[in-house]
């Protein structure tokens, strides 16, 4: 029996737009599972973003509850969703955003320096321990404009994780990268998910999905569909991309 | 054309570059400088107008009638520089008179009043039409007003061959061009012909006499004919006839002009110095807000380049932009200096008792305006030279210059993490910091000097303090009479400090300057003089004379000439700094044998009315002794003065605080667009908005921090000599700035006040969602 982490009733999420409302989400319902690699899908439009910012809080779901840990992040203060953010959630970015003007190593300790409970000492062993893990230790001085995309994007992913976060959420992280730094950035989640990291990622890319232990398909604002998965081999990736393929034309893909 | 003028529009309505702050700061300049220039100009004007209607000449020479000889009037009415000369009979009181029982030492000089006269209304912002006193009424100057018992229906009681039986109804306060001014002592009051007439064959005495209350003098105004300097034609005159040498005094209308503008003048120098610091902040932060603009605008710049706009017009965007904000500034601090005007000029006609019109100079203001526009167009010009470099290729591909460089003065990212994420800021973007620190920097130097020079400037530097407990007036008293006196003081109160004063006008190289006697006098540089060929002179004198330490300069009066050698430096601001002083045997030396006064302060106060009045029963015929009229007389000209110049500082230190609040805001709201995208990272790693808000905040602590101490480092250095530049002009040489614990409290309460201003300017990164970083 899988424990929910995470759990979505009737979301709704509505942006104005030239004086309508548009509705993305309309009335979402999910639960997320502890130790699992989740994987929203969807055609483009379908919310799958805005679910992802919806249920971590980074954006406020206009109406239904997300609850964590008993408490719902919709009716959060932005204290405590502060709170919630570096010390319960990580999140990857496809876009990386990195602090510009701090170097890799700066973009990862600062998070941890934030959380009050963890010393700065055992922070900084953090850090180094996942620099060396991500490949980025050599270069842990530069800047983020003197790094590739694949670097900051395994930079992001160690900030992300510095505070060993509860649940990881990623908006296609590997959405602005090239086919080597794609394998490389799948291939840390994965090692991070074999490894107890819950992680909830958006991507529109099978290769990446491929990954998953759990596909969720959004449509109009809703699961339209579920498919639980084993975990990822490398020896199986090929039947499991077939796998992942037909599902996903089922599901009108 | 037009689509510059439409890129510039959508920048205007897009808030790109500052556009309202600039207009704000540029108003504010101009409003500060427009309220000096106009009240110069307006008094400059009133002046014109007041000596016009008194057919002032250019040259006024005031002489005992008994001592201007017909060879002198002769000299002066064949002279070929002399167009016309008038002369104007004058009364000279040489004892104190009395209002509401109690002696004002004020140098009164009696006129027979003439319809020229102009008497102020009730609210003094206007004028009466001018009556001529009646038998036993007078005019009396504006300044006089706010002494004590001085009303209009009050009385003023002179002294007359030796009593008090002369009084008269004060009819009314006059404006007067020559003697108005607070800051000078002497009053020109007006009588009906007939009372001048009966004083003048009746009451006078001669200049020979023991006893003098009242004795004649003639005015004689001279009018240049042939544009020979005024200050020339004295030396001229001084040189070819004695009636310099013999005269009571004798001025330039400039000189005279000088006086009356004295205190105005030292606010002028001191605005022109505020304006031209303000105007280094404006071009600081215009470059700033450029050079921000630049950089965050690269791609939008490089697609306009790609469209085949030119460099030179996409630099005429920013130019047209930023002249407009000035312009627009620059009117509406006109507008704004309106009211400002009204109000600032009417305080100064308490110090000047001339009305002014209070109206704005438009023209010369408006020429200042363009001049400011001109000086920001060469540097908006200089600022956006680096749209040159911009590669559109480069630019559309994402390959801007990157906002932040790596840099040397790096330090690692610690706890506090606000503070070390402040430093990490500033120093990854040093230039606009240092232009922030720089305008820190500014405006401690520049109120540290406006703050020294306040503390410093006791209105007792213009109006000195006698201090004294009993002042003896007199003008036949010998000095072989000296010991008598003081022995007959000193027999009530052996400790008593007694002060002799003896002073006259004396030539040197054919001008004029007041001589003194030594008494207590300190030297800046040099010694005091010992000897009767010795001479204090002050630093102004040196200067404007060529001498220095060492130097023999030869005083001339009344037929005496002997030269002095020049022995120390002292400072003084009587008459603009051109007095001089020897020793008692150095006035003996030049024929003076009498004393002008004395000043008694006695080691047992109660003991001033016995001897007070054991002076005036044992000397009756000699002196006149009353109690030192200083506070009564000086107290409210003096609080006058204390209020003028607190009103000018705390406008100054409001109109620094508002430019700094500007500043900051502008700074902040450029700083915030800049960083907005790291805020939204910061934010979704968990900073609060106060944290963020606080580490926003946080730079400019420490940016105004280091700017302040900077700022109270130049002003140790720099601060003295500034204001010494400002003080010379009314004869000061020697200032004081003393250290308290204020220089020391600046650099906290500038990091204090720009951490809460650019605290409350932060409050729009509340506005930041973490959702603008998503990438749909």
């Amino acid at each position: 029996m899988k424990k929910t982490i995470l759990s979505a009733k009737g979301v709704c999420k509505s942006f104005a737009h030239n004086g309508s409302q548009v509705h993305i989400l309309t009335g979402l319902d999910a639960e997320i599972y502890e130790g699992d690699f989740t994987v929203i899908m969807g055609a483009s439009g379908s919310g799958k973003s805005t679910t992802l910012y919806a249920l971590s809080g980074m954006d406020r779901a206009t109406g239904g509850s997300v609850i964590y840990n008993g408490e719902d992040i919709v009716k959060m203060s932005e204290n405590k969703l502060s709170s919630l953010r570096h010390k319960d959630f990580g999140f990857v970015f496809q876009q990386m955003h990195l602090v510009s003007n701090l170097t890799l190593y700066e973009n990862i300790t600062v998070p941890g320096y934030l959380n009050k409970e963890r010393r700065a000492a055992d922070v900084d062993k953090r850090a180094e321990e996942l620099m060396e893990k991500m490949g980025i230790a050599h270069i842990r001085k530069h800047l983020p404009s003197q790094c590739s995309g694949g670097e900051q994007q395994r930079c992001a992913i160690a900030r992300a994780v510095i505070n060993d976060p509860k649940l990881l959420f990623a908006d296609e992280p590997t959405g602005a990268l090239n086919r080597k730094n794609t394998a490389e950035v799948l291939d840390l989640l994965t090692d991070l998910n074999q490894n107890g990291q819950s992680i909830l990622m958006v991507t529109h890319d099978v290769r990446a999905a491929c990954r998953a232990t759990r596909l969720i398909y959004i449509e109009d604002g809703r699961i339209a569909g579920d498919l639980d998965l084993p975990p990822y081999d490398p020896k199986d990736e090929k039947s499991r991309e077939t796998q992942i393929s037909s599902w996903l034309s089922s599901m009108q893909w | 054309m037009r689509s510059v003028l439409k890129l510039v529009w959508a920048n205007i309505i897009h808030h790109k570059g500052s556009f309202k702050g600039i207009i704000f700061l540029m108003m504010i300049l101009t409003f500060s400088f427009a309220g000096t220039v106009s009240n110069n100009d307006d008094l400059n004007a009133a002046l014109d107008r007041c000596f016009s209607e008194n057919e002032f000449g250019d040259l006024l020479i005031e002489i005992s009638d008994e001592l201007f000889t017909d060879d002198m009037r002769s000299y002066l009415e064949s002279s070929e520089h002399i167009e016309k000369i008038s002369y104007e009979n004058g009364l000279r009181l040489l004892s104190m008179i009395r209002a509401g029982g109690r002696e004002i030492d004020t140098p009164v000089y009696l006129y027979a009043y003439h319809s020229g006269i102009r008497v102020f209304n009730e609210k003094a912002d206007g004028y009466l039409e001018s009556t001529a006193p009646a038998a036993g009424e007078i005019y009396l100057p504006y300044k006089m007003k706010s002494l004590p018992g001085i009303e209009i229906g009050g009385t003023i009681e002179l002294c007359a061959k030796g009593s008090y039986s002369e009084s008269f109804t004060i009819k009314g306060f006059i404006e007067d061009p020559i003697y108005g001014s607070v800051i000078i002592s002497d009053a020109n009051c007006y009588i009906s012909t007939d009372e001048f007439d009966r004083l003048a064959s009746e009451k006078t005495d001669s200049i020979t006499d023991e006893r003098k209350d009242i004795i004649r003098q003639t005015d004689i105004h001279i009018h240049i004919s042939d544009g020979t300097a005024p200050a020339e034609l004295k030396k001229q005159v001084s040189r070819e006839s004695d009636i310099i040498d013999y005269s009571f005094f004798s001025a330039t209308k400039e000189h005279i002009r000088n006086y009356t503008e004295l205190v105005s003048k030292i606010g002028t120098r001191g605005v022109y110095a505020y304006t031209a610091l303000m105007i280094v902040i404006v071009l600081i932060v215009m470059h700033n807000s450029i050079s921000s603009s630049i950089d965050m605008e690269y791609t939008s710049l490089g697609i306009l380049r790609s469209q085949g706009f030119t460099v030179r017009q996409i630099r005429l965007v920013y130019i047209i932009q930023y002249i407009a904000a000035l312009v627009i500034g620059a009117v509406l601090g006109l507008i704004a200096a309106i009211p400002i005007c009204h109000v600032l000029i009417g305080m100064w006609m308490n110090i000047t008792g001339i009305l002014t019109s209070r109206a704005v100079s438009f023209v010369k203001c408006g020429v200042l305006c363009v001049c400011i526009i001109l000086i920001s167009l060469v540097f908006v010009a200089a600022a956006t030279a680096k749209i040159s470099k911009i590669s559109p290729v480069r630019a559309i591909s994402g390959g801007a210059e990157d906002v932040y460089f790596d840099s040397r003065l790096n330090i690692g990212i610690k706890r506090p993490l606000p503070i070390f994420l402040a430093l990490r800021q500033i120093t990854s973007h040093i230039g606009g910091y240092i232009g922030m620190t720089v305008i820190v920097t500014l405006m401690v130097f520049f109120v540290m000097t406006l703050f020294s020079l306040i503390s410093g400037f006791d209105p007792d530097m213009i109006i000195p303090d006698i201090g004294s407990d009993i002042t003896v007036k007199t003008s036949a008293v010998n000095f072989d009479e000296v010991p008598d006196i003081e022995d007959t003081i000193r027999g009530y109160d052996p400790d008593a400090e007694i002060k002799i004063s003896s002073s006259e006008f004396m030539t040197v190289d054919d001008e004029q300057f007041r001589v003194q006697m030594l008494t207590d006098e300190k030297a800046t540089v040099g010694r005091l003089p010992e000897y009767d060929n010795e001479i204090l002179v002050t630093k102004t004198f040196a200067e404007q004379n060529g001498t220095g330490i060492g130097d023999t300069i030869e005083l001339g009066y009344r037929g005496e000439k002997h030269g002095f050698i020049i022995t120390g430096y002292y400072s003084n601001m009587m008459n603009l700094g051109m007095v001089l002083t020897v020793p008692k045997s150095g006035i003996e030396k030049m024929g003076i044998d009498s004393i002008s006064g004395m000043e008694i302060t006695l080691s047992d106060a109660s003991k001033r009315d016995t001897i007070i009045n054991a002076l005036n029963d044992k000397y009756h015929d000699d002196l006149e002794a009353s109690e030192t009229p200083e506070s009564a007389t000086f107290d409210s000209m003096k609080n006058l003065m204390s209020i003028l110049m607190d009103s000018l500082s705390y406008t100054m230190y409001a109109i620094t605080a508002v430019f700094a609040i500007v500043v900051v805001n502008m700074v902040c709201r450029r700083e915030f667009i800049r960083e907005r995208s790291d805020i939204g990272i910061y934010k979704s790693q968990g900073f609060t908005v106060s944290a963020l808000r606080s580490g926003f905040a946080m730079r400019f602590a420490i940016t105004s921090f280091a700017g302040a101490v900077v700022g109270d480092l130049l002003s140790a250095a720099a601060s003295k000599p500034l204001i010494m530049a400002m003080l010379n002009l009314i004869g000061i040489d020697d200032f004081t700035i003393s250290l308290n614990v204020f220089p020391f409290l600046v650099p906290a309460v500038a990091a204090v006040l720009f951490y809460l201003s650019a605290y409350a300017a932060s409050g729009r990164i509340r506005t930041v969602e973490v959702r603008e970083l998503i990438t749909e």
